[in-house]
């Protein structure tokens, strides 16, 4: 099966519901596989996004992060190596510029001291070995003179190198500074080395020069691990530090766990010149906060956004199917109504051809007991003419009241449509009556009439007014036990309208009852007395006749229907509902 | 269907006051039988034509009174949603009900009196309705003289064929094939479908057959 | 007043003659007819002052009877009998040139009041 085929598949699924198709059942499961499809289609590429956003975000934010550091540390790498190279250039100037002689002058040297500690900070103290280690003059705050470094590694290493930088150490001093010592090999005679120290304060000036936040340390490692500057975090000079990364003279960015468990983002790089090695330490959390609430940001979005669309959705769908609903529902009922108005104007022509069918042997029979009246009146001296005429009287009565009964039924089956004229409703009512005079002889319903004198005439529907009627008198009479009353007013109720009250003293309806009395398809079957002939059908009619019903009803005290007729008939009313 | 049953209800109140009223014709004309039989001998020369008359008078009423009763008969069928009936007797009442408007049209509707007893269990006002729409349509798309048969069977899974056919074989084709393009055609067709059934027409031999479909879950 | 011909044109024969008889005893002559044809073939060669014609008949309706009379008699005033309620019907009747119409069951004075007016016309 190809694609489109299964997408079809599952789009007429949806719309297809097997079994019980007619039942309100199928609306929620449609509505449901709708919401669900809609969902899918909007919360999967809306996921998708978010997640390729996150990650896309982070190396974005990390890189951003990651560089500027790499350019910190390269930046104060460069620095320092420039101060020790500057320091170590001037130690080598003085070691060049003077002989060897002047240098061991110790008036002399404490002179160039002077003008070296004023011209370039740091420098601690200037002295003179000569090539057997031997401390030859000296310039500075200790008693060093004549001091024998000869066994020292350092002494050996600028004898090798010519210079020499040493690791921050306390020596003899006791706070932490840098030998520079540079060895002078004139072409005749003795070679001599001239040392200098410098204190660490101008290392720990470069590196608070960085410009660090609070939380981040910088500090100045040698590759034992020793701490060669004071670190925020990990000891002062010349502790142990825990960590020494890997050999990288390029500013290089790991992430490390440090042994307190602290997430860090570890920046470093070597010193190519010398054993120092520059460490950045941000803690990641510091480092990553920028991403943190980034991150924050984007999970709010993407809630806010889901959290929308579902409500959209659930909206939208709800909507969607009560329309949906709602328009089926108008078109069942729509053919249903047309369905019955077939039926009724099927039987309604068939009561018509029956009703010429009853209609002929009355015609007959008529002439017959017509003929018979006119021989018993042509015949002089008939006999017994008052015995004989009162049996045909009787007969040509009763053929009358055929008639008239055969007229109603037949005007009750024609009357399907509209057909307006100016009436009167009160004849309309006494008309109605005449249909429900027997029943409510028999059950000694009494019936009041109090039917306004000046009522005016107004434009309706006699065959539909009379259904309203009656099926409110048919309820009346239905809800009521023997011997109850029945009372019909009408009235004026002001310049566009008249009303008809019909008030009965039945069981009435409750109150829920009440509230469904006229909607369509509800019965009570099962409350038993109450409600009768379908009132709904009251209502529609009425409102296709442009009024309105009124019901108030008491339980056990009776029910009381108000039916507003409009004085004229609005032809464009009319035909919204036809 | 509130208002079938309000006019059904109406039909049947008014019919059987019809009754009523044909029943007092028939005494008041019973009551001049007697006096007839009364007056002495030749003293009064209209006693044979009397007695006619009265019977005609009879005659007449038992005539209105069939009607009626069939009437009054048709009006309870909107009385239950589903009901079991005999369709012999159905058509038979339908064929009765309409007679006046096949008369008018001179068509003669004749049932078959030897089907038996066909239960169907349907809506009683639907098929009664669907009955007569089919002889309705027959009514107009056949020649006046006609005699359409019907007969009614039953099968083995419960479908019941109603088939109206034209004796007279004769020119009834072309009427026969405009039946389906009527607007009373899809009238019947709706009540037809409304009864889960089906209607067919059969240009060829003059039928409308209609397969009813028992329903006694409905 | 001279005496009057009326044509009674019905399907129903019982009443067609009890009213036919009924007629002659008020002094009117009566031509009888039981359907359409029967009657078209009887007015030819027997004109009467006034038709009365049932509307609803098997064959020919009324109407159609109506429509041909006038084209044999020109200007002869008809009066339908309709059923029941079809008051529609006999306005219909009128429209196409019908006198005048009543329902059936009919009183036969105003039967003669009708033929009365229709033949003064």
């Amino acid at each position: 099966m190809n694609l489109r085929q299964s997408i079809g598949q599952l789009f007429s699924g949806l719309a297809e519901v097997p079994g019980e198709e007619t039942s309100p059942i199928r609306y929620t499961i449609m509505r449901r596989n709708m919401t669900i499809l809609m969902l899918l289609i909007t919360l999967v590429p809306l996921s998708l996004m978010t997640v390729i956003n996150y990650y896309e975000y982070r190396s974005v934010l990390k890189d951003e992060i990651v560089t500027p550091q790499k350019v910190l540390v390269n930046k104060a790498k460069h620095s320092i190596e420039l101060f020790l190279a500057n320091r170590l250039a001037t130690v080598n100037f003085i070691a060049s510029a003077y002989s060897y002689d002047e240098l061991a002058d110790e008036a002399n040297l404490n002179r160039i001291f002077r003008v070296l500690k004023r011209e370039f900070e740091g420098f601690v103290d200037l002295g003179l070995i000569d090539s057997d280690g031997i401390q030859v003059s000296y310039a500075g705050p200790y008693k060093l003179q004549g001091k024998d470094y000869s066994e020292q590694s350092w002494f050996e290493h600028v004898r090798v190198n010519g210079t020499y930088i040493s690791d921050v150490f306390k020596g003899y001093r006791r706070f932490p500074h840098i030998a520079l010592a540079v060895q002078t090999m004139p072409s005749t005679g003795k070679s001599w080395i001239v040392r200098a120290t410098i204190n660490t304060g101008k290392l720990d000036e470069l590196i608070a020069s960085m410009g660090l936040d609070a939380e981040s340390d910088a500090f100045l490692v040698n590759k034992e691990g020793v701490l060669q500057t004071n670190s925020k975090y990990y000891g002062q000079a010349l502790e142990q530090c825990p960590c020494v990364p890997s050999v990288s003279y390029e500013p290089t960015v790991l992430e490390r766990v440090d042994p307190s468990g602290r997430e860090i983002i570890l920046t470093y790089a070597y010193f190519p010149t010398t054993d120092f090695i520059l460490m950045l330490i941000k803690p990641q959390a510091q480092v990553m906060r920028a991403w943190y609430s980034l991150k924050g940001d984007l999970l709010l979005v993407f809630l806010l956004s889901v959290g929308l669309i579902v409500a959209v959705v659930l909206r939208l769908t709800k909507t969607m199917f009560q329309r949906m609903k709602e328009s089926d529902d108008k078109r069942a009922l729509a053919l249903r109504e047309m369905e019955h108005n077939h039926k009724l104007s099927s039987i309604g022509r068939l009561a018509a051809g029956v009703a010429h069918e009853i209609n002929n042997p009355l015609a007959v029979i008529n002439e017959k007991a017509g003929l018979m009246k006119d021989l018993i009146e042509f015949t002089p001296n008939f006999p017994e003419k008052e015995r004989f005429m009162a049996p045909v009287g009787a007969i040509i009565g009763s053929v009358e009241r055929c008639r008239t009964i055969t007229h109603r039924l037949l005007g009750f089956a024609r009357r399907m449509d509209v057909e307006i004229q100016v009436l009167d409703v009160n004849d309309v009512i006494r008309e109605t009556l005449g249909f429900l005079e027997k029943e409510a002889l028999y059950r000694n319903i009494k019936v009041n009439l109090n039917l306004g004198k000046e009522l005016p005439k107004i434009e309706s529907d006699r065959g539909q007014l009379q259904q309203v009627f009656l099926n409110i008198l048919n309820n009346a009479l239905q809800a009521m036990d023997d011997g109850g009353t029945v009372s019909l007013a009408t009235f004026e109720r002001d310049e566009n309208f008249i009303g008809v009250t019909i008030q009965d003293t039945g069981h009435g309806m409750s109150e829920e009852t009440l509230k469904h009395v006229f909607e369509p398809f509800f019965t009570t079957k099962a409350a038993g007395k109450g409600t009768g002939l379908g009132l709904s059908i009251t209502y529609g009619l009425v409102k296709k006749l442009g009024g309105d019903v009124d019901v108030q009803s008491k339980v056990g005290k009776g029910t009381r229907f108000t039916v507003y007729l409009p004085k004229k008939h609005d032809m464009t009313q009319g035909s919204n509902n036809g | 269907m509130k208002e079938t049953l309000f006019m059904g209800r109406i039909t049947a109140t008014v019919t059987h006051e019809i009754k009523n009223v044909l029943a007092i014709i028939r005494e008041s004309g019973g009551l001049m039988e007697d006096f007839l039989n009364m007056v002495e001998g030749d003293n009064f020369k209209y006693k044979d034509r009397f007695h006619k008359i009265i019977s005609n008078i009879e005659d007449q009423v038992v005539r209105g009174d069939a009607i009626s009763t069939l009437l009054n008969r048709f009006a309870h069928s909107p009385d239950a949603d589903v009901a079991s009936e005999n369709v012999p007797d159905l058509l038979d009442q339908m064929i009765v009900l309409s007679a006046r408007l096949a008369k008018a049209k001179e068509i003669v509707f004749k049932s078959d009196k030897d089907s038996g007893v066909i239960l169907i269990s349907s809506d009683p006002i639907r098929i009664r309705m669907l009955i007569f729409q089919a002889m309705d349509v027959l009514m107009n798309y056949c020649k006046p003289g006609q005699t359409i048969l019907v007969n009614s069977k039953v099968n083995d899974s419960k479908l019941i064929t109603l088939e109206f056919s034209v004796d007279s074989k004769t020119q009834v084709l072309q009427e026969f094939e405009q039946i389906i393009l009527s607007d009373q055609w899809k009238d019947l067709i709706s009540t037809v479908e409304s009864l889960d059934s089906k209607a067919f027409i059969n240009p060829e031999n003059g039928t409308l057959r209609l397969e009813l479909r028992s329903n006694d879950n409905r | 007043m001279g005496s009057l011909k009326v044509m009674l044109v019905d399907d129903e024969q019982e009443f067609a003659i009890t009213l036919a008889e009924r007629l002659r005893m008020r002094g009117i002559e009566t031509i009888t007819a039981f359907d359409g044809e029967e009657a078209l073939k009887l007015i030819v060669g027997d004109k009467p002052d006034v038709v009365v014609l049932d509307i609803m008949m098997p064959g020919m309706s009324g109407l159609q009877v109506l429509g041909k009379i006038a084209e044999i008699h020109p200007g002869i005033p008809v009066i339908l009998l309709t059923g029941i309620g079809s008051t529609t019907e006999g306005i219909a009747g009128m429209k196409i040139g019908a006198h005048d119409y009543l329902m059936k069951p009919i009183q036969i004075e105003e039967l003669i009041d009708k033929i009365r007016a229709a033949v003064k016309k």
